[in-house]
């Protein structure tokens, strides 16, 4: 390393100073609880290998954040897309909206998605002005997902964006005056090479939503739990550090077969993977 | 040997194109004849890339018919209007390697995949990519992927090509390469061509004729020779190429009229009253120094600016009241003028131009 570098390289110390000090050394702890607390040994993850409850929950955890991810990506996509293609003035407007939930706190949202899903909320009300039975949304899976989609749907929609302006916007042209209709065009270019952003985005939401607490707390029902809520309880009510250690370590596990699983398939389709990290 | 096909014939009526207050074409009349070679030719912002691409459908005229070979296109949506297209820039598709990319329009026209094959790799053949098929286009040099534009563009033999500079990115060296390469695929194919650029040598090299824009309008459509020998007007002499300039005034003699400066008068056909311009081309212009006596035209005082070494001649800039440009002379005739020295400029008669000021751009598309 040159001495310019490493003197510039100083500039990272703070930022890698709070990672270890707010990451690593917390994770390190839970890891070493995993297998001490109580006592030193497996028990906590033989507990979590053969309890069905914990399985039930890591599971439901997987697949709302799997739906999650499909439902924000494919919202997200024609937004995106709009974005991308408008004038400046159009894109700063679209951007305002994109953000304009990260104004409000995600509890004030939460009690926001409760009032209009409620019984004889908003949606019920309105519907029942059309004759038609009032739906129970509240207290299920699909309040959760509501309401975390709603958050999540900024980390699909930049991602997507930064890597949609980057793309030629000749280049549909060039496919149609080769003599390809509009959706060939669309989904034989522009699609192909709008998928880093497709695939970062995924990336950040499904890790995201591996974390929900306040949502799912709120909107959803107790004898539906998801991961982060069995931790809390876990932890903090049942005092069970070791059991919380393990499960945090089967996330942690989860995110990285993730990681990896996203990266195997870009790699599969050709997509660049430094190309991931520079849509971020 | 590849197939000749047949190249369109290409008709613009009355196009024009308003984007806002801003007229980026107006009045453009033009019939291209099938398998000619055709240029626009204009300095940037005067409308060519927009008249292209009203040919290719990517914008929509606001007004005016395209025809080829005589059928309305004007409203047929861009993928049916087979045409070819090398973009400025390239414009490959990134994400698919060089024979994907010749391959596409291919598949797009329905060829069956031997048929593909051998299309493709006659393209490629023809711009010397045959060995570079399997690569992506990032791995490629400028001037190569320039080449698989053109080879992509050529591929199905589209009886019409449009070309939007599409060697502006490279350098001399490659450029006149590529601009050989160019006139050849167009002699083998026959389609016809239609070339924008803002250099003059490139049009004048490539085309069978030129058509001279300014300001989104049509100044001169004509050979390259006729635009140069026959400028209608002062924009087209002062664009096409290196000449002297002088302003004076045309006044009535007699029954005739003639050009006047105060250093000298030529009778002239043009019957205007007024402010012009009498233009001489470079190799036309004798320098002579100026205590020399031998005079058989007329003569201008000028002083050389410059003088620049090109091959086996010299360009000397020089300037003269009211007016100047360029005179070119053989390196073993003439080499003895310093920068900063009177000479006297003088030409025949018969070589030099007149052009009114002002009213000459209609002048010039009457004659
Ligand atoms: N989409 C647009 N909106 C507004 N004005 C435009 C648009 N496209 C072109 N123009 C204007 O129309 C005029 C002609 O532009 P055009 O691109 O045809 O020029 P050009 O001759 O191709 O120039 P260059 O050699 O620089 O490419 C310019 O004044 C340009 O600013
Ligand atoms: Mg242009």
């Amino acid at each position: 390393m040159s001495t310019k570098q490493s003197r510039t390289a100083v500039l990272a110390w703070p930022a890698l100073l709070l990672v270890a000090l707010g990451f690593i050394v917390p994770v390190a702890i839970i890891l070493v609880m995993s297998v001490t607390d109580p006592q030193p040994g497996t028990q906590n993850f033989e507990w979590l290998a053969t309890n069905s409850t914990a399985h039930d929950i890591m599971w439901r955890t997987i697949y709302i954040a799997v739906l999650a991810t499909l439902i924000t990506a494919v919202l997200a996509y024609p937004f995106a897309y709009l974005m991308a293609t408008s004038s400046t003035l159009v894109r700063s407007i679209l951007m305002v909206v994109v953000l304009l939930p990260f104004w409000t706190s995600m509890m004030v949202r939460a009690f926001a998605w409760i009032i209009i899903l409620q019984k004889n909320g908003l949606l019920n009300t309105v519907l029942g002005a059309f004759g038609i039975e009032p739906l129970t949304i509240l207290g299920t899976n699909t309040a959760v997902l509501i309401g975390m989609c709603q958050i999540l749907m900024p980390f699909m929609v930049l991602p997507m964006v930064s890597v949609m302006v980057g793309i030629d916007s000749r280049l549909p042209l060039a496919a149609r005056i080769m003599g390809a209709p509009k959706w060939k065009a669309f989904l034989q270019v522009y699609f192909p090479l709008s998928l880093p952003g497709v695939f970062a985005g995924s990336l950040i939401v499904f890790i995201l939503s591996l974390g929900f607490y306040v949502t799912p707390a709120l909107l959803g029902s107790p004898r539906q739990q998801l991961i982060p809520n069995a931790l809390f309880t876990q932890v903090l009510e049942l005092l069970s550090w070791g059991k919380g250690g393990a499960l945090a370590v089967a996330t942690l596990v989860m995110v990285g077969a993730v990681f990896l699983l996203l990266f195997l398939v870009a790699k599969v389709m050709g997509i660049k993977i430094g190309k991931i990290g520079g849509g971020l | 040997m590849s197939t000749q096909v047949i190249g369109a014939a290409l008709s613009l009526r009355d196009i024009g194109k308003q984007f806002g207050t801003v007229t980026a074409a107006a009045d453009v009349n033009l019939d291209v004849e099938p398998g000619e070679f055709i240029s626009l030719l204009g300095p940037s912002g005067s409308g060519k890339t927009t008249t292209l691409n009203m040919i290719a459908g990517f914008e929509e005229p606001s007004g005016g018919r395209i025809m080829i070979n005589e059928k309305d296109i004007t409203d047929i949506p861009i993928h049916r209007r087979n045409i070819g297209m090398v973009f400025q820039g390239y414009a490959l598709f990134p994400h698919m390697t060089v024979e994907k990319n010749v391959e596409y329009p291919l598949k797009q026209h329905g060829f069956d995949k031997p048929e593909r094959k051998r299309a493709t790799d006659e393209a490629l053949a023809k711009v010397s990519l045959e060995k570079y098929g399997a690569r992506m286009p990032a791995q490629l040099s400028g001037g190569q992927q320039q080449r698989v534009a053109l080879a992509r563009a050529i591929a199905y033999k589209p009886p019409l090509l449009l070309m939007d500079e599409p060697l502006s990115a490279l350098d001399k060296a490659l450029r006149e390469g590529l601009q050989t390469e160019i006139r050849r695929i167009h002699r083998d194919l026959g389609t016809t061509v239609v070339y924008v650029t803002h250099d003059q040598d490139e049009a004048m090299a490539l085309s069978d004729r030129i058509v001279v824009f300014n300001e989104g309008r049509i100044q001169q459509i004509g050979t390259p020779n006729e635009l140069y020998k026959n400028p209608s007007n002062e924009f087209v002499s002062q664009f096409l190429g290196e000449s002297i300039h002088l302003d004076g005034l045309i006044e009535e003699q007699g029954s005739g009229h003639e050009f006047v400066r105060d250093d000298f008068r030529l009778p002239t056909e043009v019957d205007h009253r007024g402010p012009a311009q009498l233009m001489i081309r470079p190799e036309s212009v004798e320098l002579i120094s100026a205590s020399s006596a031998e005079q058989s035209g007329p003569t201008v005082a000028a002083e050389i600016i410059d003088k620049v070494y090109v091959g086996h001649s010299v360009k000397y800039m020089v300037s003269c009241r009211g007016g100047g440009g360029v005179v070119r002379s053989r390196q073993t005739d003439v080499d003895d003028f310093t920068i900063g020295q009177e000479v006297l400029l003088t030409w025949e008669a018969a070589r030099s131009r007149i052009l009114p000021l002002a009213t000459s751009a209609k002048n010039g598309e009457e004659s």
